[in-house]
């Protein structure tokens, strides 16, 4: 099921009166009801797959309970790498399996051999990277001691599959998310209203944002060769706007449903393009990714700690992993790789954290140096998402190449005047925003309720006037 | 909790005032508060799936079953079941089931939603163009969705297409300030397009009539003059690949023909953008409908020479369709 789908829209209402009216006083209910909920919602897209969820959720619940029994190192290791084989073998099958088939049969091919393959045709799991990292996360907690297993099994279940982050995040960890599932929930006003202030923004970014960007950076990046220098930089900024707005609106609806229900989620995105360097934007970008790579490979590899050459694997393995995370294409890859590439010199030099804060804190207009900054890691990240929206490696380069010619300094051929305003507005909006967990947490709440209501009413308007095309989500494929 | 009910039920009348009213003026005629059949003084173009789907359930029962069944998008228009019936055995009862802007979906959907309901098909003719063979998905957009009766799709997604158009402020404006001072401004060009097809019905048997054939009748020579100021051969092919999907899609149309004994043909459209069939794909509709059953018109020929022979750059007219039959029943030309 879509966020931005009627079927959703009916769905949450009804599962709010049920959740707060009906089952209001018994929480393992609250909780059986969510399990359902969630379930439905997943199994709406497919059913059938709905069965590696409960498959994933049974083995972890099992390793978790096995952990607690044992203090024997070897077993307690042992049942640890159950659950990573488990789920990492339903990742490798579902969405690594051909590539890996591919390029073996390839390298095989270039030293002389010949290796035949069938490749899988299966279609990948909604999500599957998602839940199978959240479940992970609790195997990994449980097994070093730093989260007591659940003997809940509905709350387990309904943890894992919890549906406003189950398809595309944020990746919760069990440390903070599964301990809400043991507590009585109340109904809280201001936070359930700003959960629906956060829906609404959520869905501005994704129909009104990404869907509108989508339609242009398709169209540039699929025709490349037809389009100057200049309209591929326009196309490559169009679609920097699109996943920023698809992904952060994905995480911004999820969070504000969790809070209809009376959860937490954790934050995902910071205003990421606000940043003043790498380092600072991978600190605001997807944060529940990038912070489970740090505690659960970065650091068990060291870290920052240890010699030049070990931070520079480190970090090199780190950005790769996290860009092949994204899918089984070299494309990702070399994202990953592009991004290490910029971060390494501030590690190197220890400036990576430098830009701790929030950009021009306590004042309304940046320094001319802040712009600056801000501005040439935004070019950097346009520039590394080229290699993250292409189809391969050489659609990649050749849209590159087809940038720095002669027809770089030409008008753009493309340059919808209205989508540009729009983006204006959200990033002066975002801006104002940015010290929030979302950009419009505070804005207008002082405000006289009619004021207050119409900003969101024009908020509804834009939704409604400029949905775009594009539908679905770009993490889902993920 | 209370208050937060209330809030919010408060913030919501207007969206609810707009779900209303826009069920209650039901423009595309899909919420049955009228009738679902076009006629004079229709503001919008109706969805031609929901028309046939409706007029089809609705005969069903009443007269006799439909047995022979013709179709494909708009351009399938040009064949008459009158003019087809002839061709056909005695008794045979011809119904035209298209939708407007249909792809193989519609058209694959529609053959199968025959089958589930029992119907026979003893014969059928698609119309097809390689157009409807690049989105292979349901169009969601309120003139072209396929009815969820016929799609097995979503019927919330359906009719919430049909609400959804009502809450675009730019709509909204354009569909009343048309409906007040009943005059076409250019403002409305891209938001309420006017419409010169399927503006009459025949209710047995589902053939649009235009009323363009009126006027071309009662001025051809300026009519076309008219239309080669501004008629345009557009020569440039797109390549839709043929996918998995595709060839499933042909292959349970098949398999259906075939459990029906189907006598079927399929007509390859005379397009006037002259671009011939792609031979690949050709191939492939060779070996999954056999040649003796597809007829290529496309490409340059006597039928898309002439610009008589067309409303305009994308829809040819009766006469080549009565044409084409003679042509692939008698082998006459």
């Amino acid at each position: 099921m879509l966020f931005n789908s009627i079927d959703f829209a009916i769905f949450l209402p009804i599962l709010f009166i049920l959740y707060w009216f009906v089952f209001k006083k018994n929480l393992k209910y609250q909780n059986a009801l969510l399990l359902f909920a969630s379930y439905i919602f997943y199994g709406w897209w497919d059913w059938r797959f709905l069965s590696l969820i409960i498959f994933s959720s049974f083995i972890d619940y099992f390793v978790g309970i096995q952990l607690s029994k044992s203090n024997e190192k070897t077993k307690r290791k042992l049942l640890l790498l159950t659950s990573i084989i488990v789920n990492l073998g339903f990742l490798g099958v579902f969405k690594y399996f051909n590539f890996f088939a591919e390029n073996f049969a390839k390298a095989f091919t270039i030293l002389g051999g010949n290796f035949e393959y069938s490749s899988l045709n299966i279609i990948l799991p909604v999500g599957i990277s998602f839940y199978t990292f959240q479940t992970l996360s609790y195997s990994i907690d449980v097994y070093r001691r730093k989260l007591e297993p659940t003997k809940d099994i509905i709350a387990f279940f309904a943890f894992v599959s919890f549906f406003p982050q189950l398809v595309a995040g944020p990746i919760e960890r069990a440390t903070n998310l599964l301990p809400q599932f043991y507590c009585y929930r109340k109904f809280e006003y201001n936070k359930a209203v700003d959960g629906i202030r956060q829906i609404l923004w959520g869905l501005f970014k994704k129909v009104v944002i990404a869907d509108n960007c989508a339609e242009f950076a398709n169209e540039i990046f699929n025709n490349y060769c037809d389009y100057s220098g200049s309209t591929l930089i326009v196309g490559a900024v169009f679609f920097t706007f699109q996943i920023y707005g698809d992904f952060s609106g994905y995480s911004d609806i999820a969070i504000g449903t969790s809070r209809l229900f009376g959860f937490n989620l954790m934050q995902n995105f910071a205003f990421p393009y606000f940043s003043r360097d790498i380092a600072e934007f991978w600190r605001r970008w997807h944060i529940s990714l990038s912070t489970w790579f740090r505690d659960y490979l970065y650091i068990p590899l060291g870290g920052s700690k240890g010699s030049t050459m070990m931070k520079i694997r480190n970090t090199f393995i780190i950005f790769i992993i996290s860009g092949f995370w994204h899918g089984a294409n070299w494309t990702f890859i070399a994202w990953g790789a592009i991004n290490a590439v910029f971060f390494l010199p501030l590690l190197l030099s220890k400036n990576n954290r430098r830009n701790l804060g929030t950009v021009s804190e306590g004042k309304n207009i940046p320094s001319i140096k802040e712009v600056f900054s801000i501005i040439l890691t935004f070019g950097l990240t346009v520039f590394a998402w080229i290699f993250f929206r292409s189809e391969d490696i050489f659609h990649a380069c050749n849209y590159i190449s087809k940038i720095f010619t002669n027809t770089l300094f030409l008008v753009p051929e493309i340059r919808p005047k209205e989508l540009v305003l729009i983006i204006l507005g959200f990033i002066i909006i975002e801006w104002f925003g940015r010290n929030e967990k979302h950009a419009i947490e505070k804005l207008g709440t002082n405000w006289n309720r009619f004021f207050r209501w119409s900003f969101y009413y024009l908020i509804i308007l834009c939704i409604l006037e400029f949905n775009g095309k594009e539908q679905v989500f770009i993490y889902f494929q993920f | 909790m209370k208050n937060f009910i209330t809030k919010i039920l408060i913030f919501i009348i207007p969206f609810l005032l707009i779900l209303i009213i826009s069920i209650i003026e039901d423009p595309y005629k899909v919420f049955n508060t009228k009738t679902y059949f076009p006629a004079d003084g229709n503001i919008l173009e109706l969805n031609a799936s929901v028309i046939k789907t409706e007029l089809y359930l609705q005969n069903r029962g009443r007269i006799k079953n439909y047995d022979s069944f013709i179709f494909g998008n708009s351009r399938s228009d040009a064949f008459k079941c009158e003019s087809w019936k002839k061709f056909l055995p005695n008794e045979s009862n011809p119904f035209h089931f298209e939708g407007m802007g249909e792809n193989l979906f519609g058209v694959y959907k529609k053959i199968k939603f025959i089958d589930l309901q029992g119907d026979t098909i003893k014969n059928a003719l698609i119309i097809l163009d390689e157009e409807m063979l690049g989105n292979l998905n349901n169009i969601i957009y309120p003139p072209y969705i396929t009815h969820y009766k016929v799609s097995e799709e979503s019927m919330f997604v359906f009719y919430w297409q049909f609400i959804k158009i009502f809450y675009k402020p730019k709509f909204l404006i354009s569909y009343y300030d048309f409906k007040i001072n009943k005059k076409y401004k250019p403002y409305m060009k891209k938001i309420i397009p006017k419409f010169k097809y399927r503006n009459q019905i025949n209710l047995d048997n589902g053939d649009f009539k235009y009323s363009l054939d009126k006027e071309i009748k009662r001025d051809s020579i300026s009519y076309y003059n008219n239309l080669k100021r501004i008629i345009i051969r557009d020569t440039n092919k797109i390549n839709y690949k043929v996918s998995e999907k595709e060839i499933f899609m042909h292959s349970e149309i098949t398999k259906i023909f075939d459990k029906h004994k189907t006598n079927y043909k399929i007509i390859l459209s005379p397009l006037y953008n002259q671009i011939p069939f792609s031979s690949k794909r050709k191939l492939i509709l060779d070996s999954i409908y056999k040649p003796n059953n597809i007829f290529d018109f496309t490409g340059i020929n006597e039928y898309t020479e002439k610009i008589g022979n067309y409303y305009e750059a994308s829809h040819y007219r009766p006469i080549v369709a009565n044409q084409i039959l003679k042509e692939i029943y008698f082998n006459k030309k």
